[in-house]
């Protein structure tokens, strides 16, 4: 490895991924050991996009759980970085990435809630098919003038690339960028008609109130 | 009707179904504590289960005997065995009297004062101040007076015989005396006899280390002492208070002064600067310094230079770092020249010192390509081929803080009532608060939109501000015409 410690100054790598939660009901037959007030077994996780494998500069993803579970701290060193149990309620699992020693970088956490019950409009007639919920969220790790070794383990494979459609499985993709960013310039075009709309608005008091004034 | 059906016949939000359900419930405090001692008192006392009458002891006395003859009293002579004499008197005792000893007699115990042979004397008792026959009725009294000084001192009447100088003694002059012959009488014993003391015996000898000169001054002192006036008592004890507070700051200063000496002390120079202090050295000195100087300047100056040129055609021959000292020249040639605010601008950013090497915000496209031809990028177009940079999310930036976050995290900061209309008109827009896909361009955009509708807020404040105005201005000259009328 070439210079590891020195940082490429003006340089951000971003590399996305996705966080979150499966879960499923628990059915009639399950397993003895399950105490019988549990209700779902659920998966949280962290991955990346497109099944990347994120283990190149994620050290290790500490999933913190609710106290009631034991060991309520799990600590994966491995892909797939996922706990799975099972429950009853809902809670808040905070999930701290650790990076690998060669990008000297302090860890960064995020929190995400875990979500057994089917939600939005569906919620009825999901929850009497028994379907699986899927909680995930987007983001992106984005580096600032990254060390020199972990440059060359970013830049080994293109990890930026987005799937192109947006399917069942894959739930971001170019496509949903895409319908994010349209929502967003449509927002910004109204703002913007509004704004001149006020601006002449405003033209025209300022000549009403010129013209009292001389008055 | 579900909860569900009624929030979509009026429109509301549906509501998580994550409230309805209680957090996972904590354990109760069980109740079964164990106490301990003094606890387990005060919970019987205070708390439950109270005792309800508290143990009281029987103190009465025991039923006295009515029916047994009481015992007489006799009147009994006695005589005290400790008297020199046989007097004998009487007391009452109670039934028959026996013949023991007389209670108190136990109680008459003499002092210990050693009686010395004329030898014994010569050898090792004698001194000039101290005549033989003196020194003799000092001891009489001693035995006396069972060692009480106060009182031998009293009644120490010594007629001194013709040829002696009358005898003045002082407390202290007797005492000394005593305690001198004893101790010279103790050493004397124990050379003669080969026995040596007993721990005991070194304790008395020891003990009767008399010091007059001591002694002496210890009853001045405390005669003193005793003799204060109260002003004086003030006094010192402001002194002693005053003498306390300094030697606790006294603490502190010396460790005051010792951090301070250790913050001194600590750059250690890791080489000697003695090599520095010869003008050679000097001079030497000031070329590392220069030299490192053009090494940093030489890295920042093909940005600079080529912003300066401005043409993409100049950048061929600036583009290496070996042009450091043309563009550094360059760059100063053309700072005199008032051309354009553009120069004026680069011209003053050569003079900052290399983390200022950003461009004019007025020329964004030109700088992010003059930092794509930077040392940095160099590294990454070995690695990277230079069209897929969107691939790897490489991407430059001017100052960027160094480290690693979450795109989720990094919103736009604004006041938080600001921030709140703000959310209101995204809610209005159909926007939600949080990013469903927080990439670069959709959170710049998203940046963007914030920034633009923070806009629109103030042109309509400013708006109603103007009009409010114009409808005081127009309501009072409606006053004034209809005053003119």
């Amino acid at each position: 490895m070439s210079g590891g410690s020195k940082r490429l100054k003006n340089l951000q790598i971003c590399r996305p991924f996705v966080y979150g939660n499966m879960a499923v009901p628990l059915k009639e037959d399950r397993s003895p050991e399950i105490p019988t007030d549990h209700t779902h077994s659920w998966t949280v996780f962290l991955k990346g996009v497109n099944g990347d494998d994120l283990s190149s500069f994620v050290k290790r993803v500490v999933f913190k759980l609710h106290e009631t579970y034991a060991n309520s701290t799990r600590s994966i060193e491995e892909p797939p970085f996922e706990v799975t149990e099972t429950g009853w309620g809902e809670f808040e699992i905070s999930i701290r990435v650790y990076f690998v020693p060669e990008a000297s970088e302090k860890n960064v956490v995020m929190y995400h809630h875990l979500k057994l019950h089917p939600y939005g409009p569906e919620a009825e007639q999901q929850k009497t098919n028994g379907a699986t919920v899927t909680s995930m969220q987007y983001d992106e790790f984005v580096f600032n003038e990254p060390t020199e070794s972990l440059f060359e383990i970013l830049t080994k494979k293109p990890g930026a690339v987005l799937p192109a459609q947006k399917s069942m499985l894959v739930p971001f993709s170019v496509e949903s960028e895409n319908e994010e960013l349209d929502r967003l310039s449509d927002a910004h075009a109204k703002v913007q008609a509004n704004i001149r709309r006020l601006t002449e608005r405003i033209h025209v008091l300022e000549q009403e109130n010129s013209a009292l004034q001389s008055l | 009707m579900s909860s569900a059906d009624i929030r979509d016949m009026l429109d509301l939000p549906s509501q998580a179904p994550s409230s309805t359900r209680p957090p996972p419930a904590k354990r109760a405090k069980t109740d079964g504590k164990k106490l301990d001692g003094i606890h387990r008192e005060l919970h019987n006392l205070l708390g439950e289960n109270t005792h309800a009458v508290a143990v009281m002891q029987n103190k009465f006395k025991e039923k006295p005997n009515w029916m047994q003859k009481p015992s007489p009293w006799v009147w009994t002579p006695f005589k005290n065995r400790a008297r020199k004499d046989d007097l004998e008197l009487y007391h009452w005792v109670r039934g028959t009297p026996t013949d023991d000893e007389y209670p108190f007699a136990k109680f008459n115990k003499d002092v210990e004062v050693p009686t010395y042979t004329q030898e014994e004397y010569d050898k090792a008792l004698a001194d000039t101040a101290w005549t033989p026959r003196e020194t003799a009725y000092l001891f009489d009294l001693c035995r006396e007076y069972d060692l009480r000084w106060l009182v031998i001192q009293d009644r120490y009447e010594y007629e001194p015989e013709e040829n002696e100088p009358p005898s003045i003694r002082t407390l202290e002059d007797l005492k000394e005396r005593y305690y001198f012959c004893c101790r010279k009488l103790m050493e004397l014993r124990r050379d003669a006899s080969g026995v040596d003391w007993t721990p005991r015996d070194l304790e008395q000898y020891n003990a009767m280390n008399f010091n007059k000169d001591k002694e002496v001054m210890r009853k001045q002192y405390l005669e003193r002492l005793l003799s204060r006036s109260p002003a004086e008592i003030a006094e010192e004890e402001r002194l002693i208070l005053e003498y306390r507070r300094l030697q606790e700051s006294s603490k502190k200063l010396v460790q005051d002064r010792k951090e301070l000496l250790r913050l001194l002390e600590s750059p250690q120079t890791a080489n000697s600067f003695a090599q520095h202090q010869t003008p050679q050295g000097l001079s030497q000195l000031a070329g590392n310094i220069l030299a490192s100087d053009k090494n940093k300047r030489r890295k920042g100056m093909p940005d600079t230079a080529a912003q300066v040129a401005g043409t993409p055609g100049s950048r061929g021959p600036d583009g290496t770092p070996t042009a450091g000292a043309h563009p550094q020249a360059i760059g100063q040639a053309q700072q005199p020249q008032a051309a354009g605010g553009q120069n004026g601008v680069h011209g003053t950013k050569q003079t900052q010192p290399q983390t200022g090497r950003g461009p004019a915000p007025a020329t964004p496209a030109v700088s992010k390509a003059e930092l794509a031809q930077s040392a940095t990028a160099k590294k990454v177009a070995k690695r990277v081929p230079p069209g897929e940079e969107n691939l790897y999310g490489i991407s430059y930036h001017d100052k960027l803080v160094q480290g690693v976050y979450l795109r989720s995290t990094k919103i736009s900061t604004l006041k938080p009532t600001v921030q709140a209309k703000v959310a209101s008109i995204l809610a209005e827009l159909g926007i939600a608060p949080k990013l469903a896909m927080p990439t670069a361009k959709v959170s710049d955009r998203c940046e963007a939109l914030q920034q633009a509708i923070n806009l629109l807020i103030e042109t309509k404040k400013q708006a109603d501000k103007l009009e409010h105005e114009v409808k005081v201005l127009s309501s009072s000259n409606a006053g004034q015409q209809s005053d003119a009328k």
